[in-house]
């Protein structure tokens, strides 16, 4: 298999505008939602909220560009994901929730994608076009989201509730154009890195959660770069990009840290004593 | 027997509570005794307790409600005396609290559920 992509010349258009850091409270589910978005009705998950398209020329013989793979592989940092429940008097306790360390999180660095919907590596389904100018294209997006639960019951307080009050979501991901002869090794052809952070406060109304602050952070460039990653932290998954995917890795690190012990989950006897004095009001 | 929850017992109030009709617990009291009961209640009944009663850990208007509400429910009653419930924390309402605390301390946390899977999509 002959030929490539021509890094040097990857062009690549990313639109973020309008994306958003939303957030949806679900009683029902006792959960609360954070959602990169652009306009959220709290239910529907699938609309990417940034969106990108990488094309480069290619010297690869077009009796031979079928048989190639064009796509997106996306490594994802798991950076710092922490839930803090709070209560409503100081003897109701309050938890910490530490969900991107060890144990429950076994790596930080992954491979971003669903493993029901694409082949390894890729991102999603790789797909490439051919444009007019004979460059190939590909196109993708993403909607990054957190969830976690709204009350936790308190295991040194007899179990009493306490209720979700400072929750934080940080995560780094290096979205990287690539090509892969069949059989073949996979070149890296552009990239871009952004990056996502939830920060979320909460109060409590009549039993109903509110969101009091949102501090959220969405960091996404306006243009990419030719060839790989520098970044010395996803040099090895770069060279063998493998599973497992971080939705999987973060979904048992997830129900691990919930129902886990120190240092993933703290439960502590007396409330935060930066609780706000309206973090729970009842009337 | 002195109360025997993990919220409840060794609580000088609560325990004298249990076994002497002059420390009942009544409406106007306030201390960290009445915070316990307001966990209780909320513990057991899910009962809403004004939050400015919880702040001064009183015994006023909405925790008593929550008393009366908790005992008309378990039918807690002295016939000696009584034909319907009142509201004050007395020997045989501390003693059904305290029940029902210890068997939630020891049914343990509620299941929460799937985690969605929403994290990295």
């Amino acid at each position: 298999m002959a030929g490539t992509l021509d890094a040097k010349q990857v062009s690549f258009a990313i639109v973020s505008t309008g994306a958003v850091a939303g957030s949806a409270v679900d009683d029902s589910k006792n959960r609360f939602f954070g959602h990169l978005t652009k306009g959220w009705n709290g239910k529907i998950w699938d609309a990417d909220a940034i969106t990108w398209t990488a094309n480069a020329p290619s010297t690869i013989p077009a009796a031979e560009r079928d048989s190639w793979d064009f796509g997106f592989v996306q490594i994802a940092e798991a950076t710092k994901f922490q839930a803090f429940y709070s209560s409503r008097i100081p003897s109701e306790g309050a938890i910490i929730v530490d969900y991107f360390i060890k144990p429950a999180m076994t790596q930080t660095i992954l491979l971003d994608g669903g493993s029901k919907t694409a082949p390894e590596p890729w991102y999603r389904d790789p797909a490439g076009a051919v444009l007019p100018n004979g460059r190939i294209q590909s196109a993708s997006g993403d909607h990054p989201g957190l969830a976690v639960p709204l009350r936790l019951e308190n295991k040194v307080c007899s179990y009493v509730k306490n209720y979700l009050f400072h929750v934080i979501m940080d995560r780094r991901f290096w979205t990287v154009f690539a090509a892969k002869p069949p059989g073949g090794t996979i070149q890296y052809v552009g990239h871009f890195a952004w990056r996502v952070r939830y920060e979320f406060m909460l109060k409590w109304q009549n039993k109903a959660a509110v969101v009091s602050k949102n501090d959220s952070v969405v960091t996404v460039p306006a243009k990419g770069e030719s060839g790989r990653p520098a970044e010395a932290a996803i040099q090895a998954m770069l060279d063998d990009p493998k599973g497992p995917r971080a939705n999987d890795v973060g979904t048992k690190a997830q129900m691990s840290a919930e129902t886990g012990a120190d240092p993933n989950r703290r439960d502590l006897p007396r409330r935060f004593a930066n609780t706000p004095f309206d973090f729970w009001t009842q009337t | 027997m002195p109360l025997r929850s993990k919220l409840f017992r060794g609580d000088p109030k609560l325990e004298a509570c249990l076994v002497s009709d002059p420390a009942h617990v009544t409406p106007g009291a306030s201390g960290p005794h009445v915070a316990k009961i307001h966990t209780a209640l909320f513990l057991v009944d899910g009962a809403s307790v004004a939050s400015a009663e919880l702040e001064r850990q009183h015994y006023g208007p909405s925790t008593t409600a929550a008393v009366l509400a908790f005992k008309r429910k378990r039918h807690i009653i002295n016939y000696s005396y009584q034909t319907k419930a009142d509201n004050i924390v007395g020997k045989m309402t501390i003693a059904a609290l305290d029940a029902e605390v210890l068997l939630y301390e020891l049914k343990g946390p509620l299941p929460n559920g799937d985690a969605a899977n929403t994290q990295f999509t």
